[in-house]
This record gives structure tokens, sequence and C-alpha cells, in this order.
């Protein structure tokens, strides 16, 4: 097997028996675990449990695959045993083996000097278990890591958190609750004592606890609950986890100094969840310092809603990429570069209002010399009507191979109108221009194209029917119209005759002609250029509020039109 | 909110009055369940008055084109009124003025939906 670096960033997070934790890379393919010696190169695990060759993690089309390669006790991933496993950022690696060490994969490694600065904050907290300095640096380190968008694996940073708070009120097991949106409580992460991963299902915590944490706005232990509920059989939960310690630690985020809520809620801000610790000694937090309980909670609560904020801002920065995607994808749908059809010359251009459009414009040779184009405006904008552009240029293809027009475009009406989200529709004006300058058209609710001839400029394509998609069964019709040799027709969306000033005035159909005047034998980049440039001055930086679509068509008998 | 309705009984005519921007986003959906609702309750005659009514876009549109078709589907009739020189004109160029049933003003819309 040949070894080769691996390109993906990928490690494993080792947290030994103890609790001790470090970052190791996969840093070449194939990655051996073991007990010593060759199989044990990339990571050895010294102990008398794990078989000399154990396992190894390979690269397979760019993912990374565990494979047991002879590990006594077998291999588990997230308590499953497995002989070869794709792995997902987060998975959890055992070896059938107590008390052992466990491996928890990350798809992406943080740089090597953030996870330095990592292992050195873990080796601080262990070491003074009384002091919040250890997460106060860590908090620090989010709100570092959240300002350079860096890769952090936010559940290593919360597991270390709720670590932490095991650690300090030596409690057995945790439990991290976030407040969700709907003004629940869902579990996020639970651990038990040791660094150690826990199946959340193990812990039901007490919700007369919880309740009284939230009504008091501050941590509650059992000690508080068996003074306020005297008859202990009341509080059932408790009853039954067999009289466990309980501490819940509600956290709120920093007030705003202006906000009138902050009156109400005393002086706490936005509710963001609760830390749950329990413990088997029935004493076990009768001793705590409240101070300490405090500063967990400020210290929590804060990297809570930087780890929340960081989410957001990873979300946002994936859904732009989405949106990015189909920008190429919608880019692509457009002509590129206009070749010369033997009797027409063309030019056109699509500036959408947000990053996808609800307009597009197309081209394409026809049957017997003919040449097809039209422009379409879906209602609304954005991804929304972007998707309908698609379904339409698909559509339309049909009329390539020889479908009736007025046939394809009932088709297309009676699809949007069942399939479409309702109310959806799309404007479009459909042409085909034969060799001799006739014109066959469709209007299919869309502003008439203007037409530059000899005697001026003229609206002539009214004649029409409903858009596509509105009307159930609605028919449609072609028209007829001759071009003359030098006629050129200016197609456009209502993005630009509804493009709108500060004032709020609209650039107009009027405006439109005037800016046109005179130009009947320009070339057609001078004309697009026109029309735009003379929208963007009318606007004056007045934000774009609809998709703009010029689509120009020059009916010439000769090459040199 | 972009949009404020407002409902009127005149004589056993219901008159839903729009007064805003009807355009994508919450105005559109929460015309059309204004709309489902006053069907749901059983009127029969409706007038719309888009006498304030600033901006009517695309989606507003076809708002109104499904509220009418929801109108008809239930056996209800739907007028128009007070349209404005604008979206008259965006009803002209995509062929529904055929489509709607529209008065100028509210008491014709009202005479006319009576009759």
């Amino acid at each position: 097997m040949l070894e080769e670096p691996t390109s993906n960033e990928a490690g494993l997070e080792v947290v030994a028996p103890g609790g001790a934790r470090r970052f190791v890379r996969i840093t070449e393919s194939p990655f051996f675990i073991g007990r010593g010696g060759e199989t044990a190169k990339h990571l050895q695990l010294a102990d008398p449990r794990i078989s000399r060759s154990c396992a190894a993690i390979l690269v397979e089309a760019q993912r990374h695959v565990l494979e047991d390669r002879g590990q006594r006790h077998g291999i588990f991933v997230n308590g499953e045993k497995i002989a070869r496993r794709v792995l997902d950022d987060g998975d959890v690696v055992t070896f059938g083996v107590e008390n052992f060490y466990e491996l928890k994969y990350c798809a992406s490694t943080l740089d090597s000097s953030i996870t330095d600065v990592l292992s050195r904050i873990e080796h601080l907290t262990t070491s003074d278990p009384a002091s919040g300095g250890g997460l106060h640096k860590l908090n620090v380190l989010l709100e570092a890591t959240a300002l350079l968008h860096s890769r952090l694996p936010l559940e290593s940073v919360l597991g270390t958190m709720l670590d932490h708070a095991i650690t300090v009120t030596d409690a057995d097991r945790g439990l991290l609750l976030e407040a969700d949106s709907a003004g629940g409580l869902q579990v996020r992460l639970a651990r038990q004592s040791g660094g150690r991963h826990l199946a959340a299902e193990n812990l039901t915590p007490s919700q007369t606890a919880i309740r009284m944490a939230l009504d008091r706005h501050s941590s509650v232990i059992t000690e508080d609950l068996a003074q306020a509920v005297p008859d202990l059989q009341v509080a059932v939960s408790i009853v039954a986890q067999r009289l466990r310690a309980v501490v819940v630690i509600p956290l709120y985020t920093m007030p705003q100094h202006n906000s009138m809520e902050s009156t109400s809620h005393g002086r706490h801000g936005d509710f963001l969840g609760v830390v749950y610790l329990d413990s088997r000694r029935p004493a076990a937090f009768s001793k705590l310092d409240r101070r300490i309980l405090d500063a967990l909670a400020s210290e929590a609560a804060s990297i809570l809603d930087n780890a929340r904020l960081v989410e957001r801002e990873r979300e946002r920065k994936r859904l732009e990429q989405e949106l990015g995607i189909a920008r190429d994808i919608q880019q692509a749908l457009l002509p590129r570069g206009f070749r010369d059809f033997p009797h027409m010359t063309v030019s056109g251009t699509n500036i959408p209002c947000l990053t996808v459009g609800g307009d597009y414009f197309d081209v394409f040779p026809m049957d017997n010399g003919r040449t097809a184009f039209l422009i379409a405006d879906v209602s609304g904008k954005g991804l929304g009507a972007a998707l309908l552009t698609t379904m339409l240029q698909g559509a339309l293809t049909g009329m390539s191979i020889g479908a009736d027009p007025a046939r394809v475009f009932a088709h297309i009406n009676r699809f949007l109108c069942e399939h479409a989200e309702v109310g959806r529709y799309a404007t479009m004006f459909f042409g085909i221009l034969d060799r001799d300058g006739s014109l066959e058209f469709i209007n299919a609710g869309h502003p008439s194209p203007f037409l530059l001839c000899e005697d001026g400029i003229c609206e002539p394509f009214s004649e029409g029917s409903f858009p596509v998609g509105l009307v159930d069964g609605a028919e449609y019709t072609v028209a007829r119209h001759q071009l003359r040799p030098g006629d050129t027709m200016i197609l456009f969306s209502d993005g630009v005759t509804e493009a709108m000033d500060p004032a709020d005035d609209m650039f107009g159909v009027e405006r439109f002609r005037d800016a046109l005047g005179g130009l009947r034998s320009a070339p057609l980049e001078q004309l697009q250029r026109v029309v735009l440039d003379g929208v963007q001055r009318f606007t004056r930086g007045a934000a774009q509020a609809d998709d703009i679509t010029v689509l120009l068509v020059r009916y010439g008998a000769s090459q040199a039109s | 909110m972009a949009l404020k309705m407002t409902v009127r009984d005149e004589g056993g005519v219901t008159v839903l009055a729009l007064d805003g921007r009807m355009v994508l986003g919450e105005a559109t959906t929460a015309f059309r369940e204004k709309v489902r609702s006053l069907l749901a309750e059983g009127k029969v005659k409706i007038v719309l008055n888009l006498e304030n009514v600033t901006e009517i876009d695309s989606s507003g549109l076809g708002a109104f084109v499904a509220s009418h078709r929801s109108a008809a589907s239930e056996g209800a009739s739907m007028r128009l009124c007070h349209l404005g020189a604008k979206f008259k004109e965006v009803l002209q160029i995509t062929k529904l003025l055929t489509v709607f049933d529209v008065s100028d003003t509210e008491e014709e819309a009202v005479r006319a939906i009576s009759r």
C-alpha cells in the first residue's frame, strides 16, 4: 500500500483514561494505530489490552475510513462494532475495553498553534480546579477564534467547558441543556467525570430542580430543593434518580446596558440554557462555595453564547456558499458569447438584484434556418424565482425539436399551475425570426418589446395572452410581424422600466424611449450600454429593487449590420 | 407590517380595505390568509378596496389572482375597486383585466356585486 500524505487536515482527539487529551493529526494514509512497532508508528497506545496491530485509518474518495486490523476486543464507532467504517466528524472510537483510550474524529483540525494552546489550557484547568482562570482563558480563545473565522470544533470546546464544571464541583456527570426557539430545553451535550462521553439518555434531569433555578435566576443545589419541598416524595425525579445530589446552573447572556428587559429580569440578559450536574454522593455539593457556582455560571454562559455566534456565522457562510453555487448554475444557463446567426445579431445582459434572480433570456437555433429568442421574468426574486427559470429553460427546449410553440406554452402553463407554489408565475416574450424577416411571437403577459425601425420607436408586440402559471387552462396564440433589414427589437424585463430613483420615481417607458432615440443603427453593444447607463444614472445610487434584463435582436439580411 | 387590512360590512357585502404595500413577504401571506378565512366564514360577496395600496409587486399580483381563484372555487364573487393607474396598466399588459371584475369606486363595486 502506497503511503501518501493526506491533504485533508483531519485529526483525532485522543482522550486518555485519566482525562488528559491531545490532538493528533492524521498525517499519512494509511495511519497506523497500535501497541508498538511499525503498526503503531502514527499513534501508539501503550497498553497490553491493545493488540500490536490494532487499527488503521485510510483515505478513500476524500474521506477517512477506519479499519480493524486485529484488535482482540474489537473496534467500536459510537458504540457499534465495526470492521470498516467511513468516519464522520464527531465519531467516537473505542476499543472494546473498559477505562481505556477514546478517540474522537475531527474532520478538520485547528491550527497547530491553537491546538497547543488548548492542551496547555487543559493542563492549567486540571492542575488548579478551584480557579475559573482556565475557563476564562478558554473563553478568550473562543472569542478570538470567532474573529478569525477558523474551523474550531465547537462540540470540543463545549465539552471542555462541561468537563471543567464537573471537575470543579466534583460531580459524577453533567449535561449542557440549550434553550431552543420554542421556549424548551434541548440536551446539547452529556459528559461524565474523567472527560468521558456520556449517552444523554442515561441521565434524566430533575425538572423540579431546573424550574427552581430558572425561577430564581440563580444556581440551585439539592439542599435548596429539600428546603423548598419538605416532602421529598413530591420531587419525583429526584427519588427516581435514587437521591442523587444535584446542581443546576442557569446561564444568561450579559444584559444590554440600555435594554428595557434588563429591568424585568433583574441583572440578567437572555436565557441561554442550563448546566446540570449530579453525583451519587448525597451530600456532594453541600460544601460548594456559591462564588464558584457564580463564576461557572458567568464563564459558561459566555462560552455558550460565543459558541452560538460562531455557529450562526458558519451557517451564514454555508448558505452564502450554496447561493454562490446557484448563481454559477444560473449564469451557465445564459447564452455565452453571442454567435452571429446568418440573419441576425444579438446582445443581452442579465443583472439579478440578489445573488440569483428570476429573469432569464435565451437564443437558440430552430429548424429551417429560423432562430428563436426569448425573455422570461418570474414573479418574486431570489432563490424561489431562480429555480423556476431553470424549469422554464428545460421545458422550452421542447421547441427546438419541432414542437408547436403555442402547445409548449400551454403545457408549461399547466405544469406551473399544478406544480409551482400558488401565485408563482412568469411573464415571457418568445419570438422566432425567419431569414426573410418574418417574425412569429407569443407574448405571455410581458411588456411589448420596443422596435427601432426607420419610422422611429414603437411597441407593436402587445397582442398576447396571460403569463404562464397564473390562469388555469390559458390558451396561447402565435402572432406575426414583418421585420425589415436593420430593424432592432429591444426586449426587457420590468426591472428596467420600474427602476426607481431615491425619490421613488420610476424610470418608465417614456424615459426608456427617449434614451433610445436616434440609435437605430448604432452597434448593439452601444445600444445596450446606453440602456444600462440610462437606468443607472436615473436611479442615482438607489438600491436595485428587481432583476434587470435586456436582450437586443437586430434583423439584418447581410452580415454588415 | 407593510400591509394593514380592515374588514367592513356594507349591506351584506364584505369590503376588505387594504392599506400599504402588497409585496413579497408577510403582506402577501397575510392577505391570502385573510381571504381564506373570510371565505371559510361563508362570505360570498367580497370587494377589495385598493385605494390606499401604494405598491403592488409581481408577488402581489400573484396573490390577487390566487385569491380570485379561491373565491371562484368557493362559489363566491370578488370585485376590485380603486385600482390606480399603475396597477391597471400591469393588468392590461398581463391580460388579466379580463379575469378580474373591476369597478372604479367602492360604491359602484358594492352595487355591482349585489346585483
